[in-house]
Protein backbone atom coordinates (compact mmCIF):
# COMPACT_ATOMS: atom_id res chain seq x y z
CA UNK A 1 0.00 0.00 0.00
CA UNK A 2 1.57 3.56 -1.04
CA UNK A 3 2.22 6.42 1.51
CA UNK A 4 -1.13 8.84 1.66
CA UNK A 5 0.37 12.23 0.12
CA UNK A 6 0.13 15.57 2.61
CA UNK A 7 -2.72 17.89 1.80
CA UNK A 8 -1.77 20.23 -1.02
CA UNK A 9 0.39 23.23 -0.21
CA UNK A 10 -0.65 25.13 -3.32
CA UNK A 11 -4.14 25.12 -5.57
CA UNK A 12 -4.44 26.40 -9.32
CA UNK A 13 -7.92 27.95 -8.82
CA UNK A 14 -8.22 29.83 -12.48
CA UNK A 15 -11.32 30.76 -14.20
CA UNK A 16 -12.19 27.95 -16.43
CA UNK A 17 -10.61 28.31 -19.97
CA UNK A 18 -8.13 30.89 -18.64
CA UNK A 19 -5.44 28.08 -19.42
CA UNK A 20 -5.62 26.33 -16.11
CA UNK A 21 -4.61 22.88 -17.99
CA UNK A 22 -1.75 24.43 -19.53
CA UNK A 23 -0.22 25.37 -15.85
CA UNK A 24 -1.31 22.25 -14.03
CA UNK A 25 0.29 19.92 -16.58
CA UNK A 26 3.61 21.89 -16.92
CA UNK A 27 3.89 22.22 -13.04
CA UNK A 28 3.27 18.37 -12.78
CA UNK A 29 6.24 18.13 -15.58
CA UNK A 30 8.53 19.85 -12.57
CA UNK A 31 10.97 17.87 -10.41
CA UNK A 32 9.89 18.98 -7.09
CA UNK A 33 5.98 19.19 -7.78
CA UNK A 34 3.00 16.65 -7.92
CA UNK A 35 -0.40 17.83 -9.45
CA UNK A 36 -2.07 15.32 -11.53
CA UNK A 37 -5.29 15.54 -13.35
CA UNK A 38 -7.61 16.16 -10.54
CA UNK A 39 -10.34 18.24 -9.92
CA UNK A 40 -11.67 17.43 -6.28
CA UNK A 41 -13.81 20.48 -6.16
CA UNK A 42 -13.35 20.03 -2.46
CA UNK A 43 -13.46 23.60 -1.31
CA UNK A 44 -16.13 24.29 -3.59
CA UNK A 45 -19.40 23.19 -0.96
CA UNK A 46 -19.62 23.18 2.55
CA UNK A 47 -21.19 20.48 3.41
CA UNK A 48 -19.67 17.73 0.61
CA UNK A 49 -16.50 19.11 2.32
CA UNK A 50 -17.62 17.85 5.72
CA UNK A 51 -19.01 14.59 4.47
CA UNK A 52 -15.42 13.82 2.51
CA UNK A 53 -13.61 14.65 4.87
CA UNK A 54 -9.67 15.22 5.02
CA UNK A 55 -8.61 11.67 4.64
CA UNK A 56 -10.71 11.44 1.44
CA UNK A 57 -9.51 14.85 0.24
CA UNK A 58 -5.85 13.55 0.46
CA UNK A 59 -6.37 9.60 -0.76
CA UNK A 60 -7.63 12.37 -4.49
CA UNK A 61 -3.68 11.95 -5.08
CA UNK A 62 -2.78 8.41 -5.06
CA UNK A 63 0.11 9.04 -7.53
CA UNK A 64 2.34 11.27 -5.28
CA UNK A 65 5.59 9.66 -5.53
CA UNK A 66 7.36 12.00 -2.41
CA UNK A 67 7.24 15.41 -4.52
CA UNK A 68 7.83 18.08 -1.81
CA UNK A 69 5.07 20.54 -3.27
CA UNK A 70 1.98 19.09 -4.40
CA UNK A 71 -1.33 21.14 -5.46
CA UNK A 72 -4.35 20.63 -7.45
CA UNK A 73 -6.49 22.87 -9.88
CA UNK A 74 -9.79 23.35 -9.84
CA UNK A 75 -11.43 26.29 -12.25
CA UNK A 76 -14.73 26.21 -9.68
CA UNK A 77 -12.79 27.97 -6.50
CA UNK A 78 -13.00 31.41 -8.50
CA UNK A 79 -15.88 31.03 -9.70
CA UNK A 80 -18.61 33.91 -9.08
CA UNK A 81 -21.55 31.64 -8.77
CA UNK A 82 -19.82 29.20 -6.43
CA UNK A 83 -18.94 31.84 -3.75
CA UNK A 84 -15.46 32.50 -3.74
CA UNK A 85 -15.39 34.12 -0.47
CA UNK A 86 -16.72 31.39 1.72
CA UNK A 87 -14.68 29.17 -0.66
CA UNK A 88 -11.08 31.46 0.20
CA UNK A 89 -12.29 30.68 3.95
CA UNK A 90 -12.31 27.25 3.89
CA UNK A 91 -9.30 27.02 2.00
CA UNK A 92 -7.45 29.27 4.63
CA UNK A 93 -9.00 27.31 7.61
CA UNK A 94 -8.19 24.03 6.49
CA UNK A 95 -4.62 24.63 4.27
CA UNK A 96 -3.43 27.23 6.55
CA UNK A 97 -0.22 28.31 4.70
CA UNK A 98 -1.01 27.38 1.08
CA UNK A 99 -0.02 29.27 -2.14
CA UNK A 100 -2.97 29.74 -3.98
CA UNK A 101 -2.72 30.58 -8.18
CA UNK A 102 -5.56 32.35 -10.02
CA UNK A 103 -5.52 32.71 -13.99
CA UNK A 104 -7.07 35.59 -15.45
CA UNK A 105 -7.86 37.40 -18.46
CA UNK A 106 -9.78 38.96 -21.25
CA UNK A 107 -13.20 38.25 -20.18
CA UNK A 108 -14.60 37.77 -24.05
CA UNK A 109 -12.17 34.80 -24.31
CA UNK A 110 -12.83 33.13 -21.11
CA UNK A 111 -16.43 33.27 -22.00
CA UNK A 112 -15.84 32.25 -25.95
CA UNK A 113 -13.75 29.76 -24.76
CA UNK A 114 -17.06 28.66 -22.09
CA UNK A 115 -19.40 28.82 -25.19
CA UNK A 116 -16.77 26.53 -27.76
CA UNK A 117 -16.38 24.11 -24.60
CA UNK A 118 -20.80 24.18 -24.40
CA UNK A 119 -20.58 23.40 -28.20
CA UNK A 120 -18.36 20.77 -28.25
CA UNK A 121 -20.05 19.16 -25.35
CA UNK A 122 -23.63 19.27 -26.83
CA UNK A 123 -25.08 21.54 -24.32
CA UNK A 124 -25.25 24.54 -26.96
CA UNK A 125 -26.19 24.27 -30.86
CA UNK A 126 -23.86 25.04 -33.23
CA UNK A 127 -25.40 26.41 -36.17
CA UNK A 128 -26.13 29.92 -35.03
CA UNK A 129 -22.77 31.60 -32.87
CA UNK A 130 -24.34 34.80 -32.89
CA UNK A 131 -27.47 34.10 -31.96
CA UNK A 132 -25.86 32.90 -28.97
CA UNK A 133 -23.45 36.38 -28.60
CA UNK A 134 -27.01 38.14 -28.57
CA UNK A 135 -28.79 35.43 -26.25
CA UNK A 136 -31.27 35.02 -28.86
CA UNK A 137 -31.18 31.27 -28.86
CA UNK A 138 -30.62 29.28 -24.91
CA UNK A 139 -30.31 32.59 -23.42
CA UNK A 140 -29.58 31.36 -19.87
CA UNK A 141 -26.82 29.23 -20.46
CA UNK A 142 -25.37 31.68 -22.90
CA UNK A 143 -26.32 34.31 -19.61
CA UNK A 144 -24.11 31.40 -17.62
CA UNK A 145 -20.83 32.07 -20.01
CA UNK A 146 -21.12 35.90 -19.16
CA UNK A 147 -21.49 35.54 -15.81
CA UNK A 148 -18.65 32.73 -15.39
CA UNK A 149 -16.40 35.28 -16.69
CA UNK A 150 -17.03 37.52 -13.85
CA UNK A 151 -13.52 37.58 -12.43
CA UNK A 152 -12.33 40.59 -10.87
CA UNK A 153 -14.41 40.57 -7.56
CA UNK A 154 -13.78 36.66 -7.26
CA UNK A 155 -10.05 37.87 -7.23
CA UNK A 156 -10.99 40.36 -4.95
CA UNK A 157 -13.01 37.99 -2.76
CA UNK A 158 -9.48 35.71 -2.76
CA UNK A 159 -7.28 38.57 -1.78
CA UNK A 160 -9.16 39.77 0.92
CA UNK A 161 -8.96 36.29 2.87
CA UNK A 162 -5.61 35.00 1.66
CA UNK A 163 -3.22 38.37 1.05
CA UNK A 164 0.01 37.42 -0.71
CA UNK A 165 -0.49 34.12 -0.36
CA UNK A 166 -2.29 34.56 -3.45
CA UNK A 167 -0.60 35.14 -6.90
CA UNK A 168 -2.78 36.35 -10.48
CA UNK A 169 -1.42 35.54 -13.47
CA UNK A 170 -2.62 37.13 -16.63
CA UNK A 171 -3.35 35.09 -19.73
CA UNK A 172 -2.08 37.93 -21.95
CA UNK A 173 1.31 37.17 -19.78
CA UNK A 174 1.14 33.49 -20.54
CA UNK A 175 0.67 33.68 -23.98
CA UNK A 176 3.59 36.57 -24.39
CA UNK A 177 6.08 34.46 -22.50
CA UNK A 178 5.07 31.38 -21.12
CA UNK A 179 8.32 30.61 -19.45
CA UNK A 180 8.16 33.89 -17.75
CA UNK A 181 4.75 33.23 -16.69
CA UNK A 182 5.61 29.65 -15.47
CA UNK A 183 8.84 30.87 -13.26
CA UNK A 184 6.63 33.44 -11.60
CA UNK A 185 4.66 30.55 -10.59
CA UNK A 186 7.42 28.61 -9.52
CA UNK A 187 9.04 30.64 -7.27
CA UNK A 188 5.46 31.88 -5.85
CA UNK A 189 4.56 28.12 -4.89
CA UNK A 190 8.41 27.43 -3.60
CA UNK A 191 9.72 25.35 -6.51
CA UNK A 192 13.34 25.72 -8.03
CA UNK A 193 12.63 28.59 -10.98
CA UNK A 194 15.37 27.35 -13.23
CA UNK A 195 13.11 24.13 -14.19
CA UNK A 196 11.14 24.84 -16.86
CA UNK A 197 9.61 22.04 -19.54
CA UNK A 198 10.47 21.42 -23.08
CA UNK A 199 7.81 22.33 -25.29
CA UNK A 200 5.91 24.54 -22.88
CA UNK A 201 4.36 26.86 -25.22
CA UNK A 202 2.71 23.73 -27.30
CA UNK A 203 0.45 22.57 -25.18
CA UNK A 204 -3.04 23.05 -26.06
CA UNK A 205 -5.90 24.98 -24.22
CA UNK A 206 -7.97 26.43 -26.83
CA UNK A 207 -11.60 24.58 -27.45
CA UNK A 208 -12.33 27.70 -29.55
CA UNK A 209 -10.17 27.16 -31.93
CA UNK A 210 -10.41 23.15 -31.97
CA UNK A 211 -14.19 23.98 -33.39
CA UNK A 212 -13.13 27.10 -35.64
CA UNK A 213 -15.90 29.04 -33.76
CA UNK A 214 -16.82 32.40 -35.07
CA UNK A 215 -16.04 35.32 -33.59
CA UNK A 216 -18.44 38.05 -32.16
CA UNK A 217 -18.99 41.11 -34.60
CA UNK A 218 -17.46 44.47 -32.62
CA UNK A 219 -21.25 45.39 -31.82
CA UNK A 220 -21.76 41.97 -30.27
CA UNK A 221 -18.50 42.42 -28.46
CA UNK A 222 -19.39 45.64 -27.14
CA UNK A 223 -22.76 44.42 -25.93
CA UNK A 224 -21.06 41.55 -24.25
CA UNK A 225 -18.11 43.52 -22.54
CA UNK A 226 -21.14 46.11 -21.00
CA UNK A 227 -21.48 42.90 -18.39
CA UNK A 228 -17.94 42.79 -17.58
CA UNK A 229 -16.82 46.43 -17.16
CA UNK A 230 -17.28 47.28 -13.45
CA UNK A 231 -15.95 44.00 -12.77
CA UNK A 232 -12.82 44.15 -15.41
CA UNK A 233 -12.16 47.67 -13.40
CA UNK A 234 -12.24 46.24 -9.88
CA UNK A 235 -9.59 43.97 -10.85
CA UNK A 236 -7.72 46.70 -12.75
CA UNK A 237 -7.65 48.37 -9.65
CA UNK A 238 -6.46 45.89 -7.23
CA UNK A 239 -3.85 44.37 -9.03
CA UNK A 240 -2.40 47.54 -10.04
CA UNK A 241 -2.95 46.98 -13.82
CA UNK A 242 -4.18 48.64 -17.33
CA UNK A 243 -6.79 46.43 -18.27
CA UNK A 244 -7.95 49.10 -21.44
CA UNK A 245 -6.76 46.79 -23.80
CA UNK A 246 -9.18 44.39 -23.30
CA UNK A 247 -12.26 47.40 -23.78
CA UNK A 248 -13.64 47.32 -27.21
CA UNK A 249 -15.11 50.74 -26.46
CA UNK A 250 -19.33 51.58 -25.79
CA UNK A 251 -21.41 51.34 -29.04
CA UNK A 252 -24.12 54.21 -28.88
CA UNK A 253 -26.92 52.12 -30.29
CA UNK A 254 -26.43 48.92 -28.62
CA UNK A 255 -28.74 47.97 -25.84
CA UNK A 256 -27.41 48.70 -22.34
CA UNK A 257 -27.15 45.75 -19.46
CA UNK A 258 -30.50 47.33 -17.85
CA UNK A 259 -32.16 46.68 -21.66
CA UNK A 260 -31.16 43.67 -22.13
CA UNK A 261 -32.23 41.98 -18.87
CA UNK A 262 -35.38 43.56 -19.42
CA UNK A 263 -35.24 41.72 -22.51
CA UNK A 264 -34.29 38.55 -21.56
CA UNK A 265 -36.74 37.86 -18.39
CA UNK A 266 -39.33 38.77 -20.98
CA UNK A 267 -37.90 35.94 -23.44
CA UNK A 268 -37.79 33.61 -20.02
CA UNK A 269 -41.38 34.42 -19.45
CA UNK A 270 -42.81 33.81 -22.74
CA UNK A 271 -40.37 30.62 -22.39
CA UNK A 272 -42.10 29.78 -19.43
CA UNK A 273 -45.61 30.59 -20.56
CA UNK A 274 -45.40 28.00 -23.72
CA UNK A 275 -43.65 25.36 -21.83
CA UNK A 276 -46.83 25.73 -19.70
CA UNK A 277 -49.53 25.40 -22.46
CA UNK B 1 19.90 -24.48 -18.83
CA UNK B 2 19.85 -22.90 -15.49
CA UNK B 3 17.01 -20.75 -14.93
CA UNK B 4 18.82 -18.04 -13.34
CA UNK B 5 20.27 -17.35 -16.82
CA UNK B 6 16.94 -16.04 -18.21
CA UNK B 7 17.20 -12.39 -18.22
CA UNK B 8 14.96 -9.88 -17.03
CA UNK B 9 12.86 -7.60 -19.70
CA UNK B 10 14.62 -4.10 -19.81
CA UNK B 11 11.64 -2.80 -21.67
CA UNK B 12 7.83 -3.66 -21.69
CA UNK B 13 5.06 -3.06 -24.28
CA UNK B 14 2.05 -1.67 -21.78
CA UNK B 15 -0.77 -1.39 -24.18
CA UNK B 16 -3.41 -0.39 -25.25
CA UNK B 17 -5.37 -3.55 -26.43
CA UNK B 18 -6.44 -3.23 -30.49
CA UNK B 19 -3.65 -0.79 -30.53
CA UNK B 20 -1.07 -1.84 -32.50
CA UNK B 21 0.97 -3.69 -29.65
CA UNK B 22 1.37 -7.11 -31.96
CA UNK B 23 2.92 -4.71 -34.76
CA UNK B 24 5.68 -3.16 -32.43
CA UNK B 25 6.60 -6.66 -30.85
CA UNK B 26 7.03 -8.06 -34.02
CA UNK B 27 9.18 -5.48 -35.71
CA UNK B 28 11.36 -5.02 -32.22
CA UNK B 29 11.76 -8.78 -32.10
CA UNK B 30 13.17 -8.58 -35.55
CA UNK B 31 15.95 -6.00 -34.68
CA UNK B 32 18.86 -8.09 -34.32
CA UNK B 33 19.85 -6.55 -30.28
CA UNK B 34 16.36 -7.47 -29.30
CA UNK B 35 14.56 -10.64 -27.97
CA UNK B 36 10.59 -10.52 -26.99
CA UNK B 37 8.96 -13.61 -26.58
CA UNK B 38 6.40 -13.77 -29.05
CA UNK B 39 3.70 -14.99 -26.30
CA UNK B 40 1.66 -11.87 -24.18
CA UNK B 41 3.75 -12.63 -20.94
CA UNK B 42 0.68 -10.83 -18.78
CA UNK B 43 2.73 -11.43 -15.43
CA UNK B 44 2.56 -8.34 -13.47
CA UNK B 45 -1.17 -8.05 -13.75
CA UNK B 46 -2.29 -10.98 -12.02
CA UNK B 47 -0.71 -11.07 -8.05
CA UNK B 48 -1.79 -14.65 -8.11
CA UNK B 49 0.47 -15.46 -11.07
CA UNK B 50 2.80 -13.79 -9.81
CA UNK B 51 2.76 -15.54 -6.46
CA UNK B 52 2.26 -18.80 -8.22
CA UNK B 53 5.37 -17.82 -10.76
CA UNK B 54 7.73 -15.98 -8.33
CA UNK B 55 10.16 -13.57 -10.06
CA UNK B 56 11.64 -17.35 -11.50
CA UNK B 57 8.84 -18.58 -13.40
CA UNK B 58 8.88 -14.70 -15.04
CA UNK B 59 12.12 -15.06 -16.38
CA UNK B 60 11.44 -18.43 -17.96
CA UNK B 61 9.06 -16.90 -20.26
CA UNK B 62 12.44 -15.59 -21.61
CA UNK B 63 13.44 -19.02 -22.61
CA UNK B 64 14.34 -18.50 -25.82
CA UNK B 65 16.76 -15.57 -25.59
CA UNK B 66 20.25 -15.88 -26.97
CA UNK B 67 22.77 -13.05 -25.41
CA UNK B 68 20.76 -10.09 -27.44
CA UNK B 69 21.55 -7.18 -24.73
CA UNK B 70 17.99 -5.63 -25.22
CA UNK B 71 14.76 -8.03 -23.73
CA UNK B 72 11.09 -7.09 -23.44
CA UNK B 73 7.67 -8.39 -23.94
CA UNK B 74 4.36 -6.73 -24.99
CA UNK B 75 1.43 -7.42 -22.44
CA UNK B 76 -1.35 -4.77 -23.34
CA UNK B 77 -3.50 -5.78 -20.11
CA UNK B 78 -1.05 -4.20 -18.16
CA UNK B 79 -3.06 -1.13 -18.96
CA UNK B 80 -6.45 -2.66 -18.56
CA UNK B 81 -8.46 -0.29 -15.97
CA UNK B 82 -9.69 -3.92 -14.42
CA UNK B 83 -6.26 -4.59 -13.61
CA UNK B 84 -5.73 -1.68 -11.80
CA UNK B 85 -2.80 0.08 -13.85
CA UNK B 86 -1.56 1.60 -10.24
CA UNK B 87 -0.99 -1.28 -8.93
CA UNK B 88 0.28 -3.15 -11.76
CA UNK B 89 2.65 -0.19 -11.91
CA UNK B 90 3.85 -0.40 -8.44
CA UNK B 91 4.68 -4.01 -9.32
CA UNK B 92 6.89 -3.33 -12.01
CA UNK B 93 8.69 -0.69 -10.45
CA UNK B 94 9.50 -2.96 -7.79
CA UNK B 95 10.34 -5.64 -9.37
CA UNK B 96 11.98 -4.14 -12.66
CA UNK B 97 13.87 -1.07 -11.27
CA UNK B 98 15.08 0.62 -14.29
CA UNK B 99 12.61 -0.88 -17.25
CA UNK B 100 11.46 1.60 -20.09
CA UNK B 101 8.14 1.18 -20.97
CA UNK B 102 5.82 1.67 -24.34
CA UNK B 103 2.23 2.63 -24.19
CA UNK B 104 0.66 3.04 -28.14
CA UNK B 105 -2.57 5.00 -27.90
CA UNK B 106 -5.70 5.16 -30.35
CA UNK B 107 -8.91 7.15 -30.94
CA UNK B 108 -10.94 6.01 -28.47
CA UNK B 109 -14.14 4.70 -30.38
CA UNK B 110 -11.98 3.52 -32.91
CA UNK B 111 -10.19 1.62 -30.60
CA UNK B 112 -13.56 0.42 -29.06
CA UNK B 113 -15.20 -1.07 -32.18
CA UNK B 114 -11.69 -2.82 -32.88
CA UNK B 115 -12.48 -4.32 -29.51
CA UNK B 116 -15.94 -5.48 -30.21
CA UNK B 117 -14.24 -7.43 -33.07
CA UNK B 118 -11.95 -9.16 -31.53
CA UNK B 119 -14.17 -10.34 -29.07
CA UNK B 120 -16.56 -11.67 -31.79
CA UNK B 121 -13.78 -13.47 -33.45
CA UNK B 122 -13.35 -15.16 -29.70
CA UNK B 123 -16.42 -15.82 -29.18
CA UNK B 124 -17.16 -13.42 -26.53
CA UNK B 125 -19.91 -11.79 -28.19
CA UNK B 126 -22.65 -12.39 -30.41
CA UNK B 127 -21.66 -11.45 -34.25
CA UNK B 128 -24.70 -9.09 -34.27
CA UNK B 129 -23.33 -7.25 -31.41
CA UNK B 130 -24.87 -3.60 -30.87
CA UNK B 131 -22.03 -1.45 -29.41
CA UNK B 132 -23.65 1.76 -29.35
CA UNK B 133 -27.00 -0.19 -27.75
CA UNK B 134 -24.58 -2.04 -25.32
CA UNK B 135 -22.80 1.13 -24.03
CA UNK B 136 -25.95 2.92 -24.20
CA UNK B 137 -27.80 0.49 -21.67
CA UNK B 138 -24.56 -0.66 -19.42
CA UNK B 139 -24.49 -3.86 -20.51
CA UNK B 140 -22.70 -6.36 -18.46
CA UNK B 141 -20.50 -7.21 -20.67
CA UNK B 142 -19.28 -3.21 -21.49
CA UNK B 143 -17.56 -3.17 -18.03
CA UNK B 144 -16.79 -7.07 -17.97
CA UNK B 145 -14.38 -6.39 -21.50
CA UNK B 146 -13.67 -2.82 -20.13
CA UNK B 147 -14.89 -1.98 -23.29
CA UNK B 148 -15.02 2.00 -22.20
CA UNK B 149 -12.27 1.97 -19.87
CA UNK B 150 -9.49 0.67 -21.85
CA UNK B 151 -9.93 3.66 -23.79
CA UNK B 152 -9.48 6.16 -21.00
CA UNK B 153 -5.91 6.49 -21.65
CA UNK B 154 -4.75 9.32 -19.30
CA UNK B 155 -6.47 7.19 -16.40
CA UNK B 156 -4.97 4.26 -16.93
CA UNK B 157 -1.66 5.54 -17.97
CA UNK B 158 -1.01 8.44 -15.95
CA UNK B 159 0.01 5.92 -12.61
CA UNK B 160 2.79 4.81 -14.96
CA UNK B 161 3.77 8.45 -16.11
CA UNK B 162 3.69 9.12 -12.26
CA UNK B 163 6.27 6.82 -11.31
CA UNK B 164 8.35 6.23 -14.32
CA UNK B 165 8.52 9.48 -16.09
CA UNK B 166 10.81 10.08 -19.26
CA UNK B 167 11.11 6.06 -18.98
CA UNK B 168 7.68 5.85 -20.41
CA UNK B 169 6.93 6.53 -24.22
CA UNK B 170 3.52 6.84 -25.49
CA UNK B 171 3.45 6.46 -29.49
CA UNK B 172 -0.31 7.41 -31.63
CA UNK B 173 -1.40 4.53 -33.72
CA UNK B 174 -2.10 7.17 -36.02
CA UNK B 175 1.96 7.92 -36.72
CA UNK B 176 2.09 4.26 -36.76
CA UNK B 177 0.01 4.11 -40.20
CA UNK B 178 1.17 7.11 -41.78
CA UNK B 179 5.09 7.00 -40.97
CA UNK B 180 5.69 3.69 -39.58
CA UNK B 181 9.20 3.84 -39.70
CA UNK B 182 9.47 6.79 -37.97
CA UNK B 183 7.56 5.54 -35.14
CA UNK B 184 9.76 2.27 -35.39
CA UNK B 185 13.01 4.36 -34.68
CA UNK B 186 11.28 5.94 -31.95
CA UNK B 187 11.17 2.68 -30.63
CA UNK B 188 14.56 1.63 -30.95
CA UNK B 189 16.13 4.61 -28.94
CA UNK B 190 13.43 4.34 -26.61
CA UNK B 191 15.08 1.48 -25.12
CA UNK B 192 18.74 1.25 -25.98
CA UNK B 193 18.35 -0.08 -29.84
CA UNK B 194 20.58 1.07 -32.74
CA UNK B 195 17.70 3.19 -35.03
CA UNK B 196 17.77 2.80 -39.03
CA UNK B 197 17.28 -0.98 -38.94
CA UNK B 198 14.80 -1.60 -41.66
CA UNK B 199 12.01 -4.40 -39.91
CA UNK B 200 10.43 -6.47 -42.87
CA UNK B 201 6.72 -5.82 -41.45
CA UNK B 202 6.54 -2.47 -41.10
CA UNK B 203 3.86 -1.43 -43.26
CA UNK B 204 1.80 -4.63 -42.83
CA UNK B 205 -1.17 -4.53 -40.33
CA UNK B 206 -0.91 -7.02 -37.77
CA UNK B 207 -3.74 -6.22 -35.57
CA UNK B 208 -6.79 -5.98 -38.07
CA UNK B 209 -10.45 -8.32 -37.18
CA UNK B 210 -11.28 -6.90 -40.53
CA UNK B 211 -10.70 -9.12 -43.14
CA UNK B 212 -11.66 -11.86 -40.68
CA UNK B 213 -15.03 -10.73 -38.87
CA UNK B 214 -18.11 -10.02 -40.45
CA UNK B 215 -20.50 -8.33 -37.86
CA UNK B 216 -23.64 -8.81 -38.56
CA UNK B 217 -24.72 -6.20 -36.33
CA UNK B 218 -25.64 -2.60 -36.58
CA UNK B 219 -22.82 -0.39 -37.62
CA UNK B 220 -21.84 3.17 -35.64
CA UNK B 221 -23.53 6.18 -37.15
CA UNK B 222 -22.09 9.46 -37.23
CA UNK B 223 -24.20 11.00 -34.30
CA UNK B 224 -23.34 7.45 -32.43
CA UNK B 225 -19.55 7.98 -32.65
CA UNK B 226 -19.75 11.77 -31.47
CA UNK B 227 -22.11 10.43 -28.94
CA UNK B 228 -19.13 7.52 -27.42
CA UNK B 229 -16.43 9.94 -27.63
CA UNK B 230 -18.00 12.41 -25.09
CA UNK B 231 -17.13 9.31 -22.79
CA UNK B 232 -13.75 10.40 -23.76
CA UNK B 233 -13.59 13.84 -24.25
CA UNK B 234 -11.95 14.94 -20.54
CA UNK B 235 -9.50 12.01 -20.79
CA UNK B 236 -8.23 13.15 -24.46
CA UNK B 237 -7.83 16.89 -23.03
CA UNK B 238 -5.79 15.69 -19.95
CA UNK B 239 -3.93 12.90 -22.68
CA UNK B 240 -3.23 15.98 -24.96
CA UNK B 241 -1.35 18.01 -21.94
CA UNK B 242 -0.01 14.84 -20.77
CA UNK B 243 2.07 13.84 -23.94
CA UNK B 244 2.52 17.25 -25.14
CA UNK B 245 0.33 16.36 -28.41
CA UNK B 246 -2.49 18.14 -30.58
CA UNK B 247 -4.95 15.26 -30.47
CA UNK B 248 -8.25 17.18 -32.62
CA UNK B 249 -8.16 15.43 -35.15
CA UNK B 250 -9.77 12.26 -33.09
CA UNK B 251 -12.34 14.57 -33.03
CA UNK B 252 -15.16 13.70 -34.40
CA UNK B 253 -17.22 16.87 -33.72
CA UNK B 254 -19.81 17.77 -31.05
CA UNK B 255 -22.82 15.80 -30.28
CA UNK B 256 -25.91 16.69 -31.53
CA UNK B 257 -27.70 19.37 -29.04
CA UNK B 258 -29.52 17.86 -26.27
CA UNK B 259 -28.09 14.45 -26.71
CA UNK B 260 -28.40 13.97 -22.81
CA UNK B 261 -31.58 13.24 -22.70
CA UNK B 262 -31.51 10.77 -25.46
CA UNK B 263 -29.15 8.52 -24.01
CA UNK B 264 -29.22 9.54 -20.23
CA UNK B 265 -27.35 6.58 -19.04
CA UNK B 266 -23.93 7.96 -21.06
CA UNK B 267 -24.68 11.43 -20.17
CA UNK B 268 -24.49 10.21 -16.61
CA UNK B 269 -21.52 8.58 -17.07
CA UNK B 270 -19.80 11.54 -18.74
CA UNK B 271 -20.75 14.10 -16.30
CA UNK B 272 -19.93 12.47 -13.26
CA UNK B 273 -15.94 12.10 -14.46
CA UNK B 274 -16.11 15.45 -15.92
CA UNK B 275 -14.16 18.42 -14.65
CA UNK B 276 -16.51 20.95 -13.07
CA UNK B 277 -15.48 23.55 -15.37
Amino acid sequence: MAELAPAPNFLIAGIGGNATRWLRSNLDRHPDICAPPVDTRFFTDEERLAALGHRWYREQFPDWQGQPLIGECSPSYLKWSNGPGAIANRIRKHLKEVRVVAIVGDPLERYLSGIARAIRWGRLPSDDPGGLYRFEVEPERCFAEVSASIQGLSVHAFRLRLGDQLLVVFRDDIIADPAHAYRSVLEHIGADPAFVPDGIATVRFDDVAAIRLERPSLEEHQALYSWWRVDVDKLAEQEGRDLSVWDPGVNPNAPSPEELMAEMMAAAAANEGSEAS
Amino acid sequence: MVTGEFPLPNFLIIGAERCGTRWLRANLEEHPEVFTPSASVSYFNSLDRMRRRGIRGYRQQFGGWSGEPIVGESSPKYLLPGNDPREVARRIDANLPDVKLIAIVREPVERMYSAVLHHIKRGRLPIDADLFAMVAHSHPDVDELDLVGAGRYTANLYPYHAIFGDRLLVLLNDDLRSRPAEVYDAALRHIGARPGFEASRLDRVLFSNRRSVRPTGPRLSRQQRRILYMLYRSDVEELEALIGCDLTAWDPGPPPFGWEAEVPGIAETVYAETRSD
